[in-house]
């Protein structure tokens, strides 16, 4: 664990040297002790806007959405007993991106889109609960299709938008958010998105010991003495606050959520108490790299879905293959 | 001493009766078998008893105290139900599932304490697997997760276990193995109800029989005494042969009724 957090931190510090204007280590060092100490200036001023004003809110964005994404993969995996459970499985995404887009339409501009995308995100899933509340059978099972059924449908509707979209600004403006990318964040959406990313992360890390009980089914985990629909509420919630405030900032991430979930289980062991604490740290680093070879691989930026895919895909395949026969 | 006493249980699922009428009494420290046909109400028996399902009608009294009385974290400290041991989704350490049973124990945002970890070393040591303990879940076997799930019950320290056919999925040996086992824990004073499909087992281990028919019980009491030939024919529609074998009574199934022994 300690090795992860070093990990994670080496990769936040190279971060910031690399990209299409890079800045070597030690005059990064410098800026930032210049903050706090009185030193002469040794780096141009083109250097410290780089790092302070788009590398720092972009990395710590990168850290705060990985660790959100891996953080509810992995509450989804555990809560609906299934490892191939990805964050937008009860249509959080599906919703936010529908969210974003009649922003866009709307020309709510940025900020607003975002704060759209986050409540019908949140909307998406509060009806995919409310619908499956009245399975009476299998609430789980209930929860996972009444979510298949509002992401589609909310994907339904975001295809209609895009259809109605002026094809020479809102189109593509929404296309691009669809892809998700981080270059778009400035400090002060990180001061909005970090509280809530918070009200989500306390209550998980804290009901981490019950999550591995809520893995073993309702009655089981009933005959263990918990109230296994009150967990399962409240840690759904959460995780779909995450989700849908991390694709409100940055638009679709996907894969984050689901492989790296198995990535930690695989380090770290199944119990939460080290799985979920694992899964933040290395979405957090995975989605600093990601975006460190988004911004530096081509002349112009690569959207960072895109390349968690590239990336994620293979990754996934190989650990269905090969992983099981590591496990400990 | 009375540790579990039913009376006049009633519970259907829509219009389906699936107990009718069930009252029996379980004294402390006793191992009871429950017999019946696969639908008889076994299992909703034992979610009854759990409080997993609303709506029963009738009493069920635990220590004396009416099951309404206990609140879910309390009830499972009280009594603990060990499934069937079947493949799990994710594969923890033994050591792990064993701790689950410390929940009831733990204040909702708490995690376990050395303490915690000091009683589950004790019950692994008690079911014999403390070298399987770092061993993952999904690697051990049918017989050793059974065992690793008797251990998770003993760690709630509850005075009643339920198990729902403990024996399903063991091979010959380790079924007996197993029992035997519990069987040791009811000489400690826990009081076990035990659904089985092998009336052999009840006649070797039990202290009582509960057997159930149609929701209705058919016979309660002592195996030797109801545990009858007619009762198995009864029971299952199949023909047996109680034979002695020294101080041990076995029963035999018969394909062909005519062939007398």
């Amino acid at each position: 664990m300690l090795l992860l957090v070093l990990a994670v931190l080496g990769c936040f510090v190279i971060s910031f040297c690399v990209g299409r204007y890079s800045v070597p280590l030690p005059e990064l060092a410098r800026i930032f002790a210049s903050k706090v100490f009185d030193i002469p200036q040794t780096w141009t001023d083109s250097m410290e806007r780089v790092a302070i004003h788009i590398r720092l809110p972009r990395i710590l964005s990168a850290l705060l959405i990985g660790a959100a994404l891996s953080a509810a993969g992995c509450v989804y995996q555990g809560i609906f007993k299934n490892p191939m459970v990805s964050p937008d499985v009860l249509g959080a995404s599906a919703g936010s991106c529908f969210g974003a887009a009649l922003g866009i339409m709307l020309g709510l501009g940025h900020a607003g889109a975002s704060v759209l995308s986050f409540v019908t995100g949140l909307l998406a899933v509060l009806l995919a609960m409310a619908l499956s509340s009245r399975f009476r059978e299998s609430h789980v099972l209930g929860m996972v299709l009444a979510g298949i059924m509002i992401g589609s449908l909310f994907q339904a509707l975001t295809s209609y938008l895009k259809l109605v979209a002026d094809p020479n600004d809102q189109l593509p403006a929404i296309t691009y958010w669809l892809m998700g990318s981080l270059s778009n964040i400035r400090m002060g959406d990180l001061a909005v998105l970090f509280p809530v990313l918070l009200a989500g992360f306390v209550p998980l890390l804290l009901l981490r010991w019950r999550l591995n009980v809520a893995t073993l089914g309702e009655e089981e985990a009933k005959s263990l003495g918990v109230n296994i629909r009150l967990l399962r509420g409240v840690a759904v919630f959460c995780a779909t606050l995450l989700t849908a405030a991390s694709v409100a900032v940055s638009g679709m991430i996907g894969w984050v959520g689901l492989v790296i979930p198995h990535l930690a289980r695989q380090i770290a062991g199944c119990d939460f108490r080290a799985q979920l604490p694992a899964s933040m740290l290395m979405g957090g680093g995975f989605l600093i790299l990601v975006d460190d070879i988004a911004r530096s691989i081509a002349a112009s930026e690569l959207p960072i879905g895109i390349l968690t895919a590239f990336v994620g895909a293979p990754f996934f395949l190989y650990v269905f293959f090969f992983g099981k026969r590591r496990r400990p | 001493m009375t540790a579990l006493r039913v009376n006049d249980l009633q519970f259907a699922y829509g219009k389906h009766r699936v107990l009718n009428g069930v009252s029996f009494a379980v004294s402390k420290g006793s191992m009871v078998f429950v017999l019946g046909r696969n639908g008889a109400g076994k299992s909703t028996l034992f979610k009854c008893i759990l409080g997993h399902v609303k709506k029963a009608a009738g009493e069920i009294e635990i220590d004396g105290l009416p099951l309404a009385s206990y609140p879910p974290r309390a009830l499972a400290k009280k009594v603990a139900y060990i499934p069937q041991a079947g493949a799990p989704t994710y594969n923890y350490t033994v050591r792990q599932m064993v701790t689950m049973g410390r929940t009831a124990h733990l204040s909702p945002f708490a995690s376990p304490t050395a303490e915690d970890d000091a009683i589950v070393t004790e019950a692994l040591l008690r079911m014999g697997i403390s070298d399987l303990a770092e061993k993952g879940y999904e690697e051990i076997s049918g017989g050793e997760r059974q065992l690793a799930l008797i251990a998770r019950a003993l760690v709630q320290q509850g005075s009643i276990l339920l198990m729902d056919e403990p024996t399903a999925h063991l091979d010959f040996g380790n079924q007996l193995r197993v029992l035997e086992r519990v069987k040791g824990l009811t000489k400690a004073g826990l009081t076990v109800l035990v659904i089985s499909h092998n009336p052999q087992h009840a006649l070797h281990f039990g202290d009582a029989v509960l057997a159930l028919e149609n929701g209705r019980v058919r016979a309660f009491g002592a195996p030797d005494e109801v545990l009858l030939p007619e009762l198995v024919r009864a029971l299952y529609g199949v023909e047996v042969t109680f034979a002695r074998c020294g101080e041990e009574t076995v029963i035999l199934p018969r394909l062909d009724p005519s062939c007398a022994p």
